[in-house]
């Protein structure tokens, strides 16, 4: 689905909207819970999104494998048993961007802005409201940064008694997005 | 007798607690190393994600399976400090397959060449993504 609204977006002429469309492919989503054995954080280098400021709208997409960790087993713990990637191979965030326009993107500054939207991990969608910050450099490239929390109960993910896995994961991205 | 039989448990209890502290602290391998479990040229690749993506992500994307992807560079993109992404053409002008070499594997390859990647598949957004990746000579 993610596929096919991006690219969909991507074919469509420039002509219908205006310069407003933004996109990067490499953006990174990283993820970090402490708990008391150890710490868990892993990096994403690959996250795309799409942002079209005339309509607010914004898709983000990272596929779970893509997900990078220090130790071995502890990814391919986080993709067997916990996230089950070969089912569910993808997070999305597909939403509405508020607090930036079109007009604002032309011009350098900072924005805070607010994402709303369905987050889907593991196949299960949660409405959230996301907080964020856009920052518009001198080239007309946007940088948005946000930081927000994942519960992974909320998405169906099953953590076996006694494992150590936190109940809340801090999720941070860092999209650099460049005029289509 | 049973002291000996005492100290035989221990031992292997020792070696089976080294060999799961092992497996526990093992690094991820950043770039794979043997052999590929099948071949596919980055044009079958992506035409096969676009007929049936479960179907694709089943042949070409288990856990830790290293595949080996043929075709042409259609651009090397260093822009981004943490990886080299060389991206093979595949006949689609939008989508192609990114190959993900951290920059200590990276080859120096140019457009135009006609190159093999081993590497882990992780599925598809836009483009196939192949990671952990090593140039195959």
């Amino acid at each position: 689905m993610f596929r096919k609204t991006a690219l969909a977006l991507l074919l469509l002429p420039a002509i219908a909207y205006g310069q407003d469309r933004y996109a990067t492919r490499a953006g990174e989503v990283s993820f970090f819970s402490h708990t008391p054995v150890e710490d868990i954080d892993a990096v994403n280098h690959k996250a795309t999104c799409v942002a079209d400021l005339s309509g607010g709208q914004i898709q983000v997409s990272m596929l779970i494998k893509a997900f990078e960790f220090e130790k071995a087993l502890m990814q391919e713990h986080f993709n067997e048993n916990y996230m089950e990637s070969n089912t569910f191979p993808k997070g999305e965030f597909k939403g509405t961007i508020k607090g930036i326009t079109a007009e604002d993107a032309r011009k350098s500054g900072k924005f805070p802005v607010t994402l709303e939207g369905e987050l889907t991990i593991h196949g299960v969608a949660q409405k959230r409201s996301i907080p964020g910050t856009i920052e518009v450099d001198a080239t007309g490239a946007l940088k948005a940064t946000t930081e927000f929390i994942v519960k992974p109960a909320d998405h169906g993910i099953k953590v076996p008694g006694g494992v150590n896995v936190a109940e809340e994961i801090s999720v941070k991205a860092a999209l650099d997005l460049r005029k289509m | 007798m049973k002291r000996n039989l005492i100290i035989a448990v221990l031992v292997l209890a020792a070696i089976g607690a080294a060999i799961g502290y092992y497996l526990y602290q093992k690094p991820m391998e950043k770039s794979v190393g043997g052999d590929a479990e099948m071949v596919v040229s980055a044009q079958e690749l992506l035409a096969a994600f676009n007929a049936d993506e479960a179907k694709a992500m089943s042949t070409y994307a288990r856990t830790d399976e290293v595949i080996q992807v043929t075709g042409t560079v259609r651009a090397v993109d260093r822009s981004d400090p943490a990886k080299v992404n060389v991206v093979l053409e595949t006949g689609d002008a939008l989508a192609s397959v990114i190959c993900e070499f951290e920059p200590a594997h990276a080859p120096a390859w140019k457009e135009g060449a006609q190159v093999k990647v081993n590497g882990v598949c992780a599925g598809i957004l836009i483009d196939v993504l192949l990671q952990r990746c090593a140039a195959v000579e």
